[in-house]
C-alpha cells in the first residue's frame, strides 16, 4: 500500500529525517516508534500528501506522490478520502459549530447518502453521540480527540494515520483507544515516544533514531531484546535504583502510562 | 496595505516616530496601572496573538484570499491601548526579525491599523451594541478597516505635496489623494466585509471572553 | 554592544537613504550592502526582488503609463525609487539575518524581556497555526467552499483567542514563582 524509498527531508538547514525506506501492506498495524523531535509527525504528513520529501520518493498504491499528484482533483480526492490523518492536537482539527458537523464535515463533501446514520454509527462507536449537538470546542482533550477519530472513520478510509493518539489521554482512554484501534479493520500507523505502548498497538514496529533514520523495523518483541537499538534510539533510560539498601543501575522502561 | 520602505519621506515618518513614542509610553503607563507587573506577559502574548490573527485568511469570492487584520476583535476584547501596543509591538517583531513590513511605515500602521482602527473599532462597538450587537460588531470592524486605510491613502498621497524635487517630479510616492483614496477605499470597503463577517464568527465563539479582558 | 552599533547603523543608513535623492548615492549604497553580503549575496538579491516585486511594479508601471500620457515622465524618478526601495528592503533583510535583536534590546530589561517573550510566543503559536492549516488540508476533500473556509478561519482565530488569555495569565504566576517581580 505504502513503499518508501530512501525518503529525506530538511526543514531550512536541519534535517529531520534521512533514508528512510520501509513498506507496508493493506492490513498491517503498524507502530512508529521514536523520541519527540525525531520526525516521527513529519513522516506522518508527508505520509498524507501534506509536505513532499526533499530527497527521495514514496508510492501510495503504486502512485508516486508529489506536490504535483496531489493538485489532481480526481487523484488527491480519492487520496484524501483514503487515507487520514489524526494530528497530535485534536483542536487543530475541529472547526464545525457542533459535534455533528465535524463529524458530518467529510461525507458532506463527497455528498454521500444516509448522513445522519453514518454520523451517528460512528458517535456511537466512539462514544460521543451524547455530544452530537454541543459545540465541540466545549469538549475535554480526549472527548476531542475521539470526534476527530470519529470524523476520520466515518469516511471508511483505507489507511489510517495516527500522531501520538495518547500522549494527551488519561490511562482509561489509553486503554479504549488501544482495544478500539485493535478492532478496527484498517491499515494503521501509529506514532509514539511510548516504548510499553508500543506492543499495544501493533504487531510490527519501525523505530526512527534521534539521527532520523530508521534503525529498526520487526517484531517488537525482537527490538526489545535489542539493548544496543533502544539506547540508540533513545527508548530507555538508566538511574539508580534503590531495593532494599542496594543501589544499582541499569537500562528500563516504566510503564508509566 | 504591505506599503514597503522608500514610499513614505522623512518628513513624514520622523514626526509620526515621535508621536508614537508618545503614545506608547503613554499607553504603556495605562496599562501599568490596571495590570501592574502583568504587563509584559500580556502584552507579550496579545502581540502574538495579533501577529497571529493577521495570518488567519479572509476568503474571498472566487478563490482568492486576503489576511485578517484582527484589530476589531484585540480593541473589543482587550481594550484600545492593549491593541494598540500589541500591534505596534508586532510592527517591530516584523520589521526587524523577519524583515517584512518596513520599519520608516512602521509608525503610520501602528497609528493607522492599531491606535485609529482600534478605537474606532472600539467606539462604534460600544455606541451600537445596545441596539444590536451583531451590526455593532460588523460595522465596528468593517470601519476598523475602512479608516486605516483612508489614513494611509492620505499619507501616501500627501508625499507628492511635501517632498517633490524642485522641478516638481516626486522623490518618493508619486500619486496625490485623488488617486489614493479611490485605489485603497474601493478594494478595503469589499475586504472589509470579509474582516466584519470573520470577526462576528469569532466573535460568538469566545463567549466568556465578552465582558471584555481587564486581566 | 556590536548589536546595539548594528541597530544604529541602520537606522543612521535608512534616514540617509531617505534623504539623499542623488542616484550616485544610493547606487554606492548597494555597492555596500552587496560587500557586506557577501557570499549571501544571490540569495539576498533574489528576495529582496520578491519582496518589493508586486508594490514596485504597479507603481513604476502605472506612473511610467501616466506621465507618458501627461507627458511629465521623469526617469530619475523611476530610477530613484525603484533603487531607494530595493536598497532600503535589502538592508533590512541583510539586519535580520545578522542580528541579534534580543542583544540590542538589553538596554532595558523589562524591553529585553518583552521581545523575548514575544517573539518565544510568536514562534509556538506560528508553528500550532501551521497544524491547523495543515489539519484543515487534511481534512479537504473536495476545494472547500467559503462557508468552511469562514468556520475554519473563525475557529482558528477563537482557538488563540482562548489560548492568549490563558497562556498570559500562566506566564504572568511563572514570572512571579520564579521572582522576576521581587526587585
Amino acid at each position: 500500500m505504502i513503499e518508501l524509498d530512501r525518503l529525506g527531508h530538511d526543514f531550512g538547514k536541519s534535517t529531520v529525517l534521512e533514508d528512510v525506506s520501509f513498506t507496508i501492506s493493506p492490513g498491517e498495524k503498524v507502530v512508529l516508534l521514536g523520541v519527540n523531535g525525531s520526525g516521527k509527525s513529519t513522516l506522518l504528513k508527508i505520509l498524507n500528501g501534506l509536505i513532499f520529501p526533499t530527497r527521495g520518493r514514496w508510492r501510495y498504491k503504486g502512485r508516486e506522490i508529489t506536490a504535483r499528484a496531489m493538485k489532481g482533483k480526481d487523484f488527491s480526492r480519492s487520496f484524501r478520502r483514503e487515507s487520514v490523518l489524526l494530528f497530535q492536537s485534536p483542536e487543530a482539527m475541529i472547526f464545525n459549530p457542533t459535534v455533528f458537523d465535524e463529524i458530518a464535515f467529510g461525507p458532506r463533501q463527497l455528498g454521500l447518502e444516509d448522513l445522519d446514520d453514518r454520523v451517528r454509527h460512528w458517535a456511537v462507536q466512539v462514544g460521543v453521540e451524547k455530544f452530537l449537538q454541543r459545540p465541540p470546542f466545549e469538549l475535554s482533550g480526549g472527548e476531542k480527540q475521539k470526534v476527530c477519530l470519529a470524523a476520520l472513520l466515518v469516511l471508511e478510509p483505507e489507511l489510517l494515520l495516527l500522531d501520538e493518539p495518547t500522549a494527551n489521554l488519561d490511562p482509561r482512554s489509553t486503554g479504549w483507544l488501544v482495544d478500539f484501534l485493535q478492532e478496527l479493520p484498517v491499515t494503521t500507523l501509529v506514532t509514539t515516544h511510548n516504548l510499553s505502548l508500543g506492543a499495544e498497538l501493533g504487531e510490527r514496529t519501525l523505530v526512527l533514531s534521534e539521527g532520523h533514520r530508521l534503525i529498526y523495523d520487526g517484531r517488537l518483541a525482537d527490538l526489545l531484546g535489542d539493548r544496543e537499538k533502544l539506547i540508540e534510539a533513545n527508548l530507555v533510560h538508566s538511574h539508580r535504583h534503590r531495593h532494599e539498601g542496594v543501589e544499582h543501575r541499569h537500562y528500563h522502561v516504566h510503564q508509566w502510562k | 496595505m504591505h506599503i514597503p520602505d522608500g514610499f513614505i519621506s522623512p518628513k513624514m515618518y520622523l514626526p509620526l516616530y515621535a508621536v508614537s513614542a508618545g503614545l506608547w509610553a503613554w499607553g504603556l503607563r495605562r496599562m501599568r496601572r490596571t495590570l501592574d507587573e502583568k504587563t509584559i506577559p500580556w502584552l507579550a502574548v496579545l502581540a502574538a496573538l495579533s501577529f497571529i490573527l493577521m495570518m488567519v485568511t479572509v476568503p474571498l469570492p472566487g478563490g482568492s484570499s486576503v489576511h485578517a487584520t484582527g484589530i476589531c476583535l484585540l480593541a473589543v476584547i482587550f481594550g484600545v491601548w492593549a491593541a494598540f501596543l500589541a500591534v505596534s509591538l508586532v510592527l517591530l517583531i516584523q520589521a526587524l526579525l523577519f524583515g517584512t513590513g518596513g520599519i520608516t511605515s512602521l509608525p503610520l500602521n501602528a497609528l493607522a491599523m492599531g491606535l485609529v482602527g482600534g478605537a474606532t473599532a472600539w467606539s462604534t462597538f460600544r455606541l451600537l451594541r445596545r441596539w444590536n450587537e451583531t451590526a455593532a460588531l460588523a460595522l465596528a470592524a468593517w470601519l476598523s478597516v475602512l479608516v486605516p486605510a483612508v489614513l494611509v491613502a492620505l499619507a501616501l498621497g500627501l508625499q507628492p505635496l511635501i517632498a517633490s524635487a524642485p522641478d516638481g517630479t516626486p522623490l518618493f510616492f508619486p500619486y496625490g489623494p485623488r488617486v489614493t483614496l479611490p485605489a485603497l477605499l474601493i478594494p478595503h470597503a469589499i475586504l472589509g466585509v470579509g474582516e466584519a463577517l470573520l470577526t462576528v464568527l469569532v466573535y460568538r465563539m469566545v463567549d466568556r471572553l465578552k465582558q471584555g479582558v481587564r486581566p | 554592544m556590536k548589536d546595539r552599533v548594528m541597530l544604529l547603523a541602520y537606522f543612521a543608513a535608512v534616514l540617509l537613504a531617505t534623504s539623499i535623492h542623488d542616484l550616485r548615492f544610493l547606487g554606492a549604497g548597494l555597492a555596500t550592502v552587496a560587500l557586506l553580503a557577501g557570499r549571501r549575496l544571490p540569495r539576498l538579491l533574489k528576495r529582496t526582488a520578491m519582496a518589493i516585486l508586486l508594490f514596485n511594479s504597479v507603481v513604476t508601471i502605472s506612473y511610467t503609463a501616466l506621465s507618458l500620457w501627461q507627458g511629465n515622465f521623469s526617469g530619475h524618478y523611476v530610477l530613484l525609487i525603484n533603487l531607494r526601495v530595493f536598497l532600503l528592503t535589502a538592508l533590512t533583510f541583510l539586519l535580520a539575518e545578522r542580528f541579534n535583536p534580543f542583544r540590542a534590546f538589553a538596554v532595558s530589561r523589562s524591553l529585553l524581556y518583552l521581545t523575548t517573550l514575544c517573539y518565544s510566543q510568536v514562534l509556538t503559536m506560528r508553528r500550532l497555526f501551521g497544524e491547523f492549516r495543515h489539519a484543515f488540508r487534511s481534512r479537504s476533500i473536495v476545494r472547500p467552499g467559503l462557508r468552511d473556509l469562514y468556520r475554519h478561519g473563525a475557529a482558528t482565530a477563537a482557538f488563540f483567542l482562548h489560548k492568549s488569555v490563558s497562556d498570559a495569565g500562566e506566564i504572568a504566576q511563572a514570572m512571579t514563582s520564579r521572582g522576576f517581580f521581587n526587585d
